[in-house]
């Protein structure tokens, strides 16, 4: 049975890069040494100095590392910045000019996928499809936690999907949309910060009732601040409300079939990987089957985010576990 | 985590006009100067007047009231832009808590037609180049 490739995305490595420790060079070097590859992602805003401005010696630059690890480039993930301005938001047209943009530098990059956002609307998206043609780069829409692929801004983009029918549109699940729960890891970083027991014992119990229904994330988010508010959590309430509702996500991952013969990249979101070689949040035994099982051949990027809050983790490390995970249920898959 | 990097670690300067320190974005991307929403200081539990603060990004120096309009004006991610606030006599030699809240517009989140704005807090003694 043909299956998902692996890789990785660059935003894995978040705290290393932000604190200089490894320049974006360095960082293509040690996931090659880790054996991390084949596809390479990155975020356009972060990797790239001046983005989305892309000089020539840039992009050749870029071309030789990639060449030279033996990576393949498989998604540039751009940015929807609907609310850049102060005084309004970006209409279509000036949107699709920001957009276009960026895509322009995937293509000069080689990067075959774009990572969309929710904030681009189906009327700039439309506008992009020409470029996207062109270039010869589809434009997928990442599907990120709270969003499930029945969110309201989903089906719209679906709609338009269906009437245009082209192969350069598609989507992006991320897998932190399709958890068993917060991660363990959120609860001993505050419990570590002195938040209560009482508090985290109300949090996890907010996500387990909220598993059971639909929800409009924005409006939880801010009744759980509200909740930490009143439990005495001060400055931690926001990142506490926002680590549990915003990033942990309630989809069954059986949902994903729906969508899978339009999935252009997937973002193998995780948070943590314990000793055993165990995600405790992301079912990846069950995920990373179906992907199989619907035929997608494409990349899965290896997307670790536990830094968020745990400040002592070692990413490199956890992408590796994360990837030793991955194999582990791929090749038994091959197998059945 | 990155909140505790608001606060460039051994950042700390002062001089005869003012003193100094480095700030960072709390964020794993650049941001456009227009996203940069507040910068709020206080030395020592004292709050610094807008007035008496200004930040240097590429070079360029600006109040925090000028950053809005700047949407083409690039806070690169790994670039520490500069916050320098007038004082007369600097600070004195020895530790000194400072205690930063940087707000900062998250462009591509807009949740029932509202922006979102991340405030971030970072508190940290930290002791003035030449003090004892």
């Amino acid at each position: 049975m043909s299956s998902p490739k692996l890789g990785v995305t660059l935003y894995s490595f978040t705290p290393d890069f932000h604190a200089g420790r490894y320049t974006v060079e360095q960082l293509i070097a040690k996931a090659a040494e880790l054996d991390m590859g084949p596809g390479l992602e990155l975020i356009g805003f972060q990797s790239v100095r001046d983005f989305p401005r892309v000089t020539d010696e840039f992009a050749s630059r870029f071309r030789r590392l990639v060449e030279e690890h033996g990576f393949e480039p498989s998604c540039l993930a751009i940015n929807a910045d609907l609310a850049i301005r102060s005084d309004r938001f970006l209409t279509d047209d000036e949107h699709a000019d920001y957009l276009g943009t960026q895509i322009q530098a995937a293509a000069k990059l080689g990067f075959p996928v774009v990572r969309s956002q929710a904030t681009a609307s189906p009327a700039v998206v439309e506008r992009l499809l020409p470029l996207a043609e062109r270039l010869d780069v589809r434009i997928g829409a990442e599907i990120h936690s709270a969003s499930t692929i029945e969110s309201p801004w989903v089906l719209e983009l679906r709609e338009l999907y269906d009437r245009l029918d082209s192969p350069y549109l598609g989507w992006i699940p991320d897998f932190g949309a399709s958890t068993r729960g917060i991660s363990p890891g959120v609860f001993e970083t505050y419990r570590g910060k002195g938040v209560s027991e009482e508090l985290l014992a109300a949090v996890a119990e907010r996500w387990d009732e909220l598993h059971t229904r639909e929800f409009e994330a924005g409006e939880e988010i801010g009744r759980l601040i509200e909740l930490c508010h009143r439990h005495g959590a001060g400055d931690h309430a926001v990142n506490l409300a926002v680590f549990a509702v915003g990033i942990h996500g309630h989809q069954d991952p059986q949902a994903w079939r729906e969508i899978l013969p339009d999935v252009v990249h997937v973002h193998g979101k995780f948070f943590a990987i314990d000793e055993d070689g165990r995600d405790p949040v992301v079912p990846f035994e069950v995920l990373l089957p179906i992907l199989a099982d619907g035929g997608y051949t494409g990349f899965v990027s290896s997307e670790y985010e536990g830094w968020h809050w745990d400040s002592t983790a070692d990413c490199f490390d956890m992408v590796v576990r994360q990837q030793a995970l991955c194999r582990r249920v791929l090749a038994g898959v091959g197998q059945n | 985590m990155l909140t505790d990097r608001v606060i460039g670690d051994d950042s700390l300067r002062s001089d005869a006009a003012g003193f100094s320190f480095d700030l960072r974005i709390p964020w794993y991307r650049s941001l456009p100067l227009s996203c940069v929403e507040g910068v709020e200081v206080a030395v020592d539990g004292n709050s610094i007047a807008d007035d008496d603060l200004v930040i240097v990004f590429n070079d360029r120096t600006y109040a925090v009231g000028d950053l809005p309009p700047l949407y083409e004006e690039w806070w690169q991610v790994t670039d520490a832009a500069r916050v320098t606030i007038a004082r007369s006599g600097g600070l004195e030699p020895g530790p000194h808590q400072l205690d930063v809240t940087l707000s900062v517009r998250i462009p591509y989140i807009i949740e029932a037609g509202r922006r979102l704005v991340m405030r971030e807090r970072c508190v940290k003694t930290l002791t003035a180049d030449g003090a004892p």
